[in-house]
């Protein structure tokens, strides 16, 4: 692949310049300083890779003297095929595009397949580099140097041997470190340890489980044993405390028994014997008494009994005097009454004479009462006075209504009369102006047509006939006016006759209606009449005054209504009075006739009726008290005679009782009695006390009373209490221990307890180191894969170095040698080291870092060139482009290296851009085939 | 007289689970309980089908792990088929061996452990008639080694003598009448099977003339039916499985055995026994949550949408198979543990070697089937699965990388390069240096280091690749 042509369209300093017509083989372009020979070598890597990011650090050598950013190269291929590499400004590297004969294609991809998937450092180590990558190559890492030189057959992709150890060496270092921290592994092994050591702690609670519940086990029998013996001991402890509760009961049993073998043997007597002895003797000592008291009683009342006497007849007429007695209040209040109905009687009537007297003469009590005030009348009366109330309307209104015609009348008189005059003033003007317009147009006519005849006479009979068509005209229009004005004229005439006889008969109206009027005005008159009369009909009926008015009438009707009602009133009061007279008259009778039946001598009146009804009241009183008493002393004496004979027969029976009751107590007497009653209770109250003795005891003693009964018989209590104190000695003993050995129990089951509930947490602990192991196995399977690439990767390099490298140290250390005037003999690459060296003419191997500058520099364009030439022969034959790359080097060596450049350039186009014009010179003078391009001349001198 | 028992072995109760993922809270809980239900569950089964005993043949527990609450649990759990009248006959494994830490604990009346180190028997009545004998052994230490066939086969000899029924059974066909059905309960390895430690070996011809009817077995977590009939030999397997390789249903047998006729022969059922028995048996699912191993193929995906709906739809098929599944037994919510495993090529492959890409993959499966019947859990998402690149060419190519995957390729062939693997395990020693780690991790053997290699293969691929834009 040979450069044919680079056209720049803008880049750096040049703007629109081309190098045409490119030939093969070494090409010198040279210039000053300044002259753009690295812009140019920048501009070709452009090209082919892009314009360089900013961020590379390299120029991206954006236009200066304007044009747009890049350009392009036209290349050509093995076989002669042409092509053109354009770039564009796009994105940051542009676009780029490659343009055939039979077509386009745009992208890099187009690039990266026609150079075959070289990269761009690649290309700028090996295909265009000047001083500065030269100079670089030597600080670069040793590894990173034969990454480099090896990656030119890497095979499949472009990154570095290099680049993939050390992206294998951090995946390594992460997974796993010996001894490290960080690394993946290393942390889950801490992890584990950690889990471990968790594990372990919990693992012992299972071990000490065992002991643990050996240790229960064994507290267990222990426990056993002292709870039996304290049993024992509390059974005994019970045993005696009954001894002890037994003691008191029994001995106050044998005791009692003793007692009342002392007493006589009464073993029967009645049953509440002294009670009821007593209790007949105080019976009988109160029927005594009572006996006594009934005698006394029975001779006081027939005594009092011979002191009470009583008036018959009173008594008998009793029912009278209590009734007059009653009525006697009445009989008062009607005194009182008459009295006051007397005054209130003479006042109505003056009241009435006064009423009479206003009313007027012919008017008597009688008439008044009798006067018929009924509704009817009284709306008779009332519709008389609506009737003349309507009449009298009427007539105003008809009054009313007549003054307005006969106003109306006078104004239709008047409108008759001006229009009459208005008519003969009006006929004569218009007739007047009618005959004017006529005689003036006809006139007008007149001298026109005569003015026509003229004209026609005088042979101009065009304007003749003219004159008199307009004469003709004018005449007719006359006559046309005049007409029109007289038939107004008579329009107007006839219009006033119409209005006259409109007037005339709107008076006319008014006239006929001013005659209605007074026909109605004659019913009007007629019916005030008849009205009149109906009305003293009306009056003469009830014997009425005939001047009274309608209006009047309801007046008189009230001034009736209360005169009837005084009446009334007055007649009421009377009757009355009357009645009360003729009561207390009745009163005064009655009290007579029953002091004749008592046979009283004194005879009543008005005034004292009053005291005698009260005396004889309160006599009958006394009377009737008198004979109440004598019926309650009788009745009383009877019954006291009964209760004496019941007494004397209750006092012999209670008398026979007792004797029965003394002999059934086996005495003979009360004081032997009692004596025998003494002994009896003893005896039972002691026999009692026994029994429930018996029972307590029996109570404690349950079963073993007899047994019992024999050691009490023997032991006193104190014994007996020193043997239970020795006892709850023991017993308290005991119950400690077992209080401690429970509790020691209870603390090494809460242990097992726990043991129990923690092992839930050791399976979970378990499965998670069972998880963390499998992580481990994985990550340690994953650091040993990148284990072993490393190691294959290095394998690889071995049999690359050995098996594929020699070509290019072979072909380094000609070149080398040829360099250095044969100074030195070979370059190796010794086997797993990754670095060269070189063995000197006198056989001495050296590392690049102990040559010169310039010798190391020659070496590594000797493995450039090498690598070019493997490169070439292997993928591409790409166009070398170097930048004064031998500024360091002697003359001989400057020639030596000119010389093999020479000679590589016959299968590789060499552009060598150089300031040195005596590169130049030494070429001619080794008459050597090159070019030369001078740069600004744009001329290629071809040397050969 | 016929009856009926439920054979279980390796109930391994409170063991974790491990590579169920980092589980929390609920999950977690579930996952340690599960165990627990599964033992749970053979107790029920064992009430509800009224049998008449239990055997456990071996590691009820796991001795190291001093579980007290494993032993506590299993105490309360016996009490309740106690209290059915159900017996329960132990021999204790090489988990549970008996030079072991036991908590000390009051067993019900009914519960019987076998002798340790030497074949002891009990016997089994019903109605006043002894029906069944049990031989069986615990193991006197973690590792043992003896085979203790012979000792059965003379235990079982003096107690026929004994019961002077019958000295010698030389004839097979020789019908015992009234002889005891006899059980064997051993924890062993029978005939060596792979995978499994090598304990109180002993071969199946061993185990078939034996003169046994019935052999309950344990050791062997998977379900496995050594022999028919005549004896019938059984391993029922684990009843929870633990991990991705306990994968499947997990179980016990139920085991009925009826008393034929006088007049039956052995030609009429296959399944009689040489004294007159019928042997039946049905295998029953317990575990809690079945371990279930997917694996997905990436091939023809294009979309991360496309992979997740077809895990998706795997998952509820797996599901669907649990609930309908005729081996369940009781009514229990069982669940599904997953470990999917993306397989095969495809564009997908760059996608998933994305970091973070798989944990979130992960995480959304889990959250997507958070709360929903049955309990479904994503244990782990591994990738095998690869980029469509044409490895094999690029082996060949004259590269670095060539070289590197040439390299590769040698690693996953251990067998033929015996040099290769001696760089490998030199390369693995700074991992071993650590005690700990050294507890954890065995020595990688070859499988072991050529799956690593595998990996390591991936990786290059990735760090070759041009980055991922």
């Amino acid at each position: 692949m040979q450069i044919r042509e680079i056209r720049v369209r803008g880049f750096g300093r040049f703007y629109n310049y081309a190098i045409e017509k490119l030939p093969s083989g070494l090409t010198i372009i040279s210039g000053p300083n300044e002259a753009g020979k690295t812009t140019l070598m920048s501009f070709i890597r452009a090209i082919f890779f892009g314009f360089p990011d900013r961020r590379t650090g390299y120029k991206r050598h954006e236009p200066l003297e304007g044009g747009e950013h890049g350009g392009s190269i036209t290349l050509e291929g093995e076989n002669g095929v042409l092509y053109r590499i354009e770039r564009t400004p796009g994105s940051a590297r542009g676009e780029v595009a490659v343009y055939y004969d039979n077509g386009v294609a745009y992208g890099e991809a187009e690039i990266h397949r026609l150079l075959k998937g070289l990269s761009e450092p690649l290309f700028q180590q090996i295909f265009c580099f000047g001083l500065d990558e030269l100079q670089r190559l030597e600080t670069l890492q040793n590894e990173e140097i034969s990454g480099l030189i090896y990656s030119a057959g890497m095979g499949l992709n472009t990154r570095s041997y290099a680049q993939i150890q050390r992206d294998l060496s951090k995946r390594q270092e992460d997974l796993y470190r010996p001894a490290g921290k960080k690394p993946e592994l290393n942390i889950l092994q801490q992890e584990l340890a950690e889990l471990e050591a968790k594990i372990s702690r919990l693992m012992a609670n299972p071990r000490e489980y065992n002991t643990s519940k050996a240790q229960v086990e064994h507290l267990n029998e222990r426990i056993g044993k002292a709870e039996t013996e304290l049993n024992a001991v509390e059974k005994e402890e019970k045993w005696l405390q009954t001894l002890l509760q037994a003691n008191e009961p029994y001995r106050r049993l044998t005791q009692a028994a003793e007692e009342l073998d002392a007493l006589p043997a009464i073993e029967v007597f009645p049953e509440e014997g002294i009670r009821r002895l007593d209790s007949l003797k105080d019976s009988l000592d109160t029927l005594e008494s009572q006996q006594n008291r009934l005698n006394l009683e029975l001779a006081a009342i027939a005594e009092e009994l011979q002191t009470l006497v009583l008036d018959e007849r009173l008594l008998a007429a009793s029912p009278a005097i209590l009734e007059l007695s009653e009525e006697l209040k009445l009989f008062h209040k009607w005194q009182t009454d008459q009295m006051n109905l007397k005054a209130q009687l003479s006042y109505k009537l003056k009241e009435i004479k006064q009423f009479l007297h206003n009313l007027g003469p012919g008017w008597t009590e009688e008439r008044v009462i009798n006067f018929s005030l009924t509704l009817t009348k009284r709306k008779q009366a009332q519709d008389f006075l609506n009737q003349t109330e309507h009449l009298k309307e009427d007539a105003r209104a008809l009054e009313a209504e007549e003054k307005l015609l006969l106003r109306e009348k006078e104004q239709r008189e008047f409108d008759v009369a001006e229009l009459e005059q208005q008519n003969r003033r009006g006929v004569a003007r218009e007739t007047n102006l009618a005959g004017r317009v006529f005689g003036v147009s006809a006139a007008v006519a007149g001298i026109v047509m005569g003015g026509g005849a003229l004209s026609c006479f005088t042979g101009n009979w065009f304007q003749g006939v003219v004159l008199l068509l307009l004469g003709v005209a004018l005449a007719a229009g006359g006559y046309y006016v005049r007409t029109m004005l007289l038939a107004g004229e008579e329009l107007a005439t006839s219009r006033e006759d119409d209005e006259f006889q409109l007037r005339e008969e709107a008076l006319e109206r008014v006239l006929d209606r001013l005659r209605v009027l007074d026909e109605q005005k004659e019913e009007l008159r007629q019916a005030m009449e008849r009205q009149l009369h109906e009305w003293r009909v009306f009056l003469v009926k009830d014997g009425l005054p005939l001047d009274l008015k309608p209006a009047d009438f309801p007046d008189l009707f009230h001034h009736l209504e209360k005169g009837q009602e005084m009446l009334r009133h007055y007649r009421e009061i009377l009757h009355i009075y009357r009645e009360t007279e003729r009561q207390s008259a009745a009163f005064l009778q009655k009290v007579n006739t029953l002091l004749q039946t008592i046979a009283h001598p004194t005879k009543a009146t008005a005034d004292d009726v009053k005291s005698i009804v009260l005396s004889l009241k309160s006599v009958l009183e006394e009377q009737q008290e008198k004979r109440s008493r004598l019926r309650t002393l009788q009745e009383h004496a009877r019954n006291l005679e009964l209760n004496k004979v019941d007494l004397s027969f209750q006092i012999n029976s209670r008398q026979a009782a007792m004797l029965a009751l003394l002999a059934e107590g086996g005495a003979e007497n009360d004081a032997d009695f009692r004596k025998n009653s003494q002994i009896f209770l003893q005896r039972q109250e002691i026999q009692k006390a026994q029994s429930e003795r018996i029972i307590a005891f029996e109570l404690i003693a349950a079963s073993r009373s007899e047994e019992i009964a024999a050691i009490l018989d023997k032991q006193d209590a104190t014994n007996i209490e020193e043997q239970l104190t020795i006892l709850e000695a023991k017993h308290i003993t005991l119950k400690t221990n077992l209080d401690q050995w429970r509790e020691e129990r209870g603390r090494l089951q809460n242990t097992l307890d726990s043991f129990e509930e923690s092992a839930g947490e050791l399976s979970l602990l378990r499965q998670k180191r069972e998880s963390l192991i499998e992580r481990i196995r994985q990550k340690s399977e994953e650091w040993m894969a990148v284990t072993f690439c490393q190691r294959m990767l290095e394998l690889a390099k071995e049999r690359y170095e050995k098996e594929r490298q020699p070509g290019v140290i072979k072909e380094a250390t000609e070149i080398f040698s040829n360099l250095t005037g044969e100074r030195y003999q070979r370059v190796l690459s010794p086997l797993g080291e990754n670095r060269l060296e070189v063995e000197r003419e006198d056989g001495r191997r050296l590392t690049p870092d102990a040559l010169s500058r310039g010798t190391a520099e020659q070496l590594y364009l000797a493995m450039r060139l090498a690598l070019a030439k493997e490169y070439s022969t292997r993928t591409l034959a790409l166009p070398l482009v170097m930048d004064d790359i031998l500024v360091n080097f002697d003359p001989a060596r400057t020639e030596a290296t000119l010389k093999t450049l020479c000679k590589l350039a016959a299968d590789q186009q060499i552009l060598f851009f150089t300031c040195h014009q005596h590169l130049v010179q030494m070429l001619r003078k080794q008459n050597l085939p090159f070019n030369h391009l001078e740069l600004g001349q744009q001329k290629i001198e071809l040397i050969r | 007289m016929g009856f009926k028992f439920v054979h279980t072995a390796d109930v391994h109760l409170d063991s974790p689970f491990s590579g169920a993922g980092e589980v929390r809270g609920e999950v977690a809980g579930r996952f340690l309980h599960a165990t627990f239900k599964a033992f749970q569950n053979i107790i029920d089964l064992c009430i509800v089908e009224k049998v008449d005993f239990l055997l456990i043949a071996g590691d009820v527990y796991n001795e190291a792990d001093l579980s007290l609450q494993a032993q506590l649990f299993c105490r309360e759990e016996f009490k309740k088929l106690t209290r059915e009248g159900i017996e329960v006959f132990i021999a204790h494994g090489n988990h549970d061996h008996c030079a072991g830490w036991r908590a000390d604990l009051d067993w019900p009346h009914g519960v019987h452990f076998f002798p340790t180190g030497e074949v002891g028997s009990f016997s089994f009545q019903k109605a006043g008639r002894e029906v069944a004998r049990i031989f069986g052994v615990s193991y006197p230490a973690r590792a043992v080694l003896t085979d203790y066939l012979p000792q059965f086969v003379e235990a079982r000899k003096q107690q026929t003598s004994r019961s002077g029924q019958l000295a010698e059974r030389s004839d097979q066909q020789q019908n015992a009448e009234g002889e005891p059905y006899s059980i064997g309960v051993l924890h062993t390895n029978a005939g060596g099977i792979a995978g499994y430690d090598n304990y109180a070996p002993c071969t199946l011809t061993e185990l078939t003339t034996a003169g046994f009817d019935y052999w309950a077995l344990g050791h062997v977590h998977t379900y496995l039916v050594l022999h028919e009939a005549n004896p019938t030999v059984i391993y029922p397997g684990i009843p929870q499985g633990r991990h991705t390789l306990e994968e499947g249903p997990k179980g016990c047998c139920v085991v009925e055995v009826s008393e034929l006729g006088k007049t039956a022969t052995g030609q009429e059922n296959a399944y009689k026994s040489y004294q007159g028995y019928k042997t039946t048996y049905r295998w029953v699912e317990t575990a809690d949550l079945r371990w279930q191993n997917l694996s997905v193929s990436i091939d023809t995906l294009t979309r991360v949408e496309d992979l997740l709906a077809k895990i998706g739809r795997q998952i509820d098929d797996a599901a669907s198979e649990l609930v309908t599944s005729p081996l369940r037994g009781g009514a229990a919510e069982r669940g599904l543990i997953f470990c999917i495993t993306l397989t095969g090529r495809g564009v997908l492959a760059k996608d998933l070697r994305r970091s973070g890409f798989l944990q979130d993959l992960l995480e959304g499966l889990r959250t997507e089937r958070q709360g929903v019947e049955p309990f479904i859990w994503v244990a782990t998402l591994k990738v095998t699965a690869r980029p469509a690149l044409d490895l094999e060419e690029l082996r060949e190519e004259e590269s670095l990388f060539g070289d590197f995957l040439k390299l590769t390729a040698k690693g996953q062939n251990l067998a033929e390069h015996p040099d290769l693997m001696e760089i490998l395990i030199a390369e693995t020693a700074p991992l071993f240096k650590d005690r700990l780690m050294r507890q954890l991790l065995t020595e990688p053997d070859a499988p072991t280091l050529e799956k690593i290699m595998r990996m390591s293969e991936e990786l290059g691929i990735e760090l070759f690749s041009p980055e991922v834009e």
